[in-house]
């Protein structure tokens, strides 16, 4: 869903054949600039997409589906999905310089930060897809 | 998220021991939930898993359980091969390593498969701990172990109160019962009998301060001519080998004919073997 070509805004869809977007279509994704998505963003547009399949069909990947679980598992630890990780998984896997979003512990942005040239997903927030 | 390969490497770490779940949710989760129309990559929840028997000289299927990651240009794969208990993390970024998103899978396809072989090989050797010949001598019992180019140990010889228990397997059968009593048991086909680690601790007999681990044997009596024959009725690969459906088949008194612990002392030698369904403690014969 961050990927619809309906967030982005390019005049050129139309001359590529496609139909103008919904009024009130997908807006949000993190990426090209666009604002991060929150939780009830993605209920309020899933709920207007149809089924991939149906259920048990058979395995497709879905970056949504993620992010749909970290809904699931913040609702049920009555927390924020970051801060269930951080408790449950990192602080007992032993993960010190893992984090969501910086500036993380100490200097390590600055000093350890492997940023290829031409990247732009840097530190972006990506909301609800750090699931 | 931020991380880095050693945070990954605990991660993956973490799950092998046990340490997020435990010992049996994790045994359930590192399985599969669903093919893929690659027969070579199989879906569970969420691993991405990998199957080859081309990593080992005896072509056995190992199990690669992977998960993979994309950011823009940042290609990741964290990864863990229970079978070996090994973990495995590759973290790129750029341009040169995001032409088809392919690279991460390149890198880690190659740390396993040149790994791989060093480790088995590095395994054989410690393996070789388990060989040698083990004796009760006042019962007349005694069981060989060896260590040849096929998967887990062989059991060259294993004899029980003076019967040859090895290549007379086939008739702990209640289908040769008849025979038994009659006295006429036929031919019995060669046997090969082979241990497999079976992931469970025993018990430490008569308090000695040793630890027991369970392995479980095959005895094995179709050959290669015969599995070949039978492969070549089969669309599916290997589809002679049924020896899963055997597991459970040759009992006495709740116990499998095909348990065996060894005994490890406190300085990883193997003292002992034992059979709980014979009811006999063999001790290394120097």
């Amino acid at each position: 869903m961050a990927l619809d070509l309906a967030i982005f805004p390019f005049p050129g869809w139309a001359d590529m054949g496609l139909p103008e977007a919904s009024p009130d279509g997908p807006s949000c994704s993190g990426l090209g600039g666009t604002a991060a998505c929150e939780y009830d963003d993605v209920i309020y547009h899933l709920g207007k997409a149809p089924p991939t399949y149906l259920p048990n069909y058979g395995p497709v990947y879905s970056n949504l589906a993620y992010a749909l679980l970290s809904m699931v598992v913040s609702n049920a630890a009555g927390e924020s999905f970051e801060d269930y990780v951080q408790t449950n998984i990192f602080d007992v896997a032993g993960m010190p310089n893992s984090f969501f979003g910086g500036p993380g512990p100490d200097d390590i942005m600055e000093t350890q930060g492997f940023i290829p040239q031409i990247e732009t997903t840097w530190n972006v927030p990506i909301g609800v897809y750090e699931g | 998220m931020f991380s880095t390969s050693n945070d990954l490497i605990a991660f993956a770490s973490a799950i092998l021991e046990n340490k997020l779940l435990s010992p049996a949710e994790t045994r359930r989760w590192m399985k599969p939930e669903a093919f893929t129309s690659s027969m070579g990559t199989s879906m569970g929840l969420a691993w991405e898993i990998w199957r080859g028997d081309n990593l080992t000289t005896d072509n056995r299927v190992i199990d690669v359980y992977t998960k993979a990651g994309d950011l823009g240009g940042y290609h990741a794969l964290v990864g863990a091969i229970p079978d070996y208990d090994l973990t495995l993390a590759v973290l790129t970024g750029g341009k040169e390593v995001s032409v088809n998103n392919m690279a991460r899978h390149f890198i880690s396809s190659a740390v396993v498969s040149t790994l791989l072989p060093a480790i088995e090989d590095a395994g054989r050797v410690e393996a070789q701990l388990y060989e040698g010949t083990f004796v009760d001598e006042e019962s007349n019992s005694t069981i060989t172990i060896a260590l040849d180019n096929g998967p887990g140990l062989k059991i060259e010889a294993f004899q029980v109160r003076g019967y040859d228990v090895l290549n007379n397997f086939p008739l702990y059968n209640v289908n040769k019962l008849q025979s038994l009593i009659s006295g006429d048991v036929g031919e019995i086909p060669p046997v090969e009998a082979r241990l497999y680690p079976g992931g469970r601790v025993g018990s430490d007999p008569d308090d000695q301060g040793l630890t027991e681990s369970i392995w479980r044997a095959i005895f094995d009596t179709v050959t290669d001519e015969q599995r070949a024959e039978m492969d070549s009725q089969l669309f599916f690969p290997s589809g002679s080998c049924q020896t899963l459906f055997s597991m459970d088949r040759s009992w006495y008194d709740r116990t499998a004919l095909a348990e065996f612990g060894f005994l490890i002392n406190s300085h990883s030698n193997i003292v002992g073997v034992r059979s709980r369904a014979f009811d006999v403690n063999l001790v290394r014969d120097c």
